[in-house]
């Protein structure tokens, strides 16, 4: 008969966690008693095969799934704010003392910061993957409102309005209750592009701007303006595809009308 | 098991085991790398939760799988809790391991799985689990086998330590640390599911009594 001392002595001795002076215990007891070496070896067995379990490789697409899940942002976007290319400039220059040389190579440095700036914000809409767009203020620009649509959901309904400005229009979306919502507006690429998008709201917690669609992520009540600078003649509609709590809702909302 | 540290772990291929990490500097290292991760994550560098995914996912996955017995659900469980882990990354404490933190979130997604099932499926005992099939790299009647039935009759608690120990490599204080429990309570748990992993396997030939 094997106690609970020598069981815990064997036990401890197979994860390397016997002191020394144990270790020696143990050692002279599997010398003496035939069955605690045969215990121990059983155990070892046991351990031995419960360290090759083998590695089973996840799905191929599972870290994609992770990661577009969650979109390589910052988990509160709009505190995120980049420089104006002005501050940019007027950091460059805050350096004392440059000599008329640097000060020459600062202008093309700017040259290419404002580029890069300008690139950035102007986005491309045909860029076929990838989040191609920035978070930043909506400036509050009087509009006419062109559209309205109300869609009940668990928990709390979402609201949209669409308004009309002199280059695009503005999407607004409103959403309440406390429940997680993830919602896609997706737009015509050909006929505008995303220009900015902004969060509000203590539930607001992404809003991911890609090449035909805007992807917004909210855990409870929250507001979302999108602006979209219009390309063409007239401005395509709006689709929208809610998720919350199991439901999916499907629409559109209309901002068809010539300019 | 050996006792003896592992060498610096090399880039573990999907098929090949995580290598054991029993040495305290290589853990060290790896724990600061985790948190120097998450702070960059915080800071909105966009690629260091990509690379706290690729640290992870295999090894959770793994456990996952071995708690929720389906490949499906154990993706959708890690899914989940990586995106939990995500949004409520500003919570992680960096005095405590980060793989301690995400691994409670997966093993609690895989709990709820389990508990829904059990809702669904009117059955009052523990469901059994069939664990990774030969489709999965285990053949049918090897040891691999074998042990993952042998797992799947072990209940949630013991298959907790058992996969903490022997496939994540983990101390008992750090298996204490994970789930929430003494460090006392580690070893009792451990050495009775091996004590019953012990009898499965002598039963099915594998062990000689």
């Amino acid at each position: 008969m094997i106690d609970e001392t020598i069981r815990d002595l064997v036990d401890r001795d197979i994860d390397g966690a016997l002191a020394p002076s144990e270790s020696t215990e143990l050692a002279r007891l599997i010398a003496e008693r035939p069955e605690i070496a045969a215990y121990r070896e059983r155990m070892r067995r046991v351990a031995s095969a419960l360290d090759a379990i083998p590695a089973v490789a996840p799905p191929a697409d599972l870290r994609e799934r992770i990661l577009s899940a969650v979109e390589p942002v910052p988990a509160r976007p709009v505190r995120a704010a980049r420089p104006s290319w002005r501050e940019a400039i007027a950091a460059f220059f805050a350096v004392p003392r440059l000599g008329y040389a640097v000060a020459a190579a600062a202008g093309l440095a700017v040259g290419f910061v404002g580029a890069a700036v300008l690139e950035d914000r102007a986005g491309d809409p045909t860029d076929p993957g990838g989040v191609v767009g920035t978070l930043a203020p909506s400036s509050a620009i009087p509009a006419r409102e062109i559209a309205r649509d109300r869609v009940e959901l668990p928990g709390g309904p979402a609201e949209f309005r669409v308004l009309r400005h002199d280059d695009g229009i503005e999407l607004h979306v409103a959403l309440s209750g406390a429940e997680p919502t993830r919602l896609v507006v997706s737009h015509d690429p050909a006929a505008m592009r995303v220009a900015t998008c902004s969060v509000g709201g203590e539930g607001a917690q992404s809003a991911n701007v890609e090449p035909a669609g805007v992807r917004i992520e909210a855990d409870g009540p929250a507001t979302f303006r999108i602006r979209y600078a219009a390309s063409g003649e007239s401005v395509a509609s709006l689709a929208y595809r809610i998720d919350r709590a199991g439901r999916t809702v499907e629409g559109s909302i209309g901002a068809d009308a010539p300019r | 098991m050996s006792a003896t540290p592992s060498e610096g772990p090399p880039a573990p291929s999907p098929q090949t085991r995580q290598p054991k990490r029993g040495n305290p500097v290589v853990r060290a290292t790896e724990d600061e790398t985790d948190r120097r991760l998450v702070r960059e994550c915080l800071e909105g560098r966009s690629h260091a939760f990509g690379e706290l995914v690729d640290r992870y996912q295999g090894l959770l996955f793994n456990l996952a799988l071995r708690m929720a017995g389906d490949r499906d659900d154990a993706a959708d469980v890690v899914q989940t809790a990586f995106v939990k882990a995500y949004r409520k990354l500003d919570t992680f404490d960096p005095r405590y391991r980060f793989f301690s933190w995400i691994y409670r979130i997966v093993i609690n997604e895989a709990l709820n799985l389990l508990n829904r099932r059990k809702r669904h499926a009117a059955l009052d005992a523990e469901l059994p689990l069939t664990g990774p099939g030969p489709d999965d790299g285990a053949e049918a009647g090897s040891l691999a086998e074998v042990i993952e039935e042998a797992l799947g009759e072990l209940t949630p608690d013991y298959r907790q330590v058992v996969l903490l120990r022997h496939y994540a490599d983990l101390s008992y204080r750090e298996i204490g640390e994970t789930l929430g429990i003494q460090e006392k309570t580690v070893k009792s748990r451990l050495f009775s599911a091996r004590r019953i992993l012990e009898g499965i396997l002598v039963k099915k030939g594998v062990v000689s009594a």
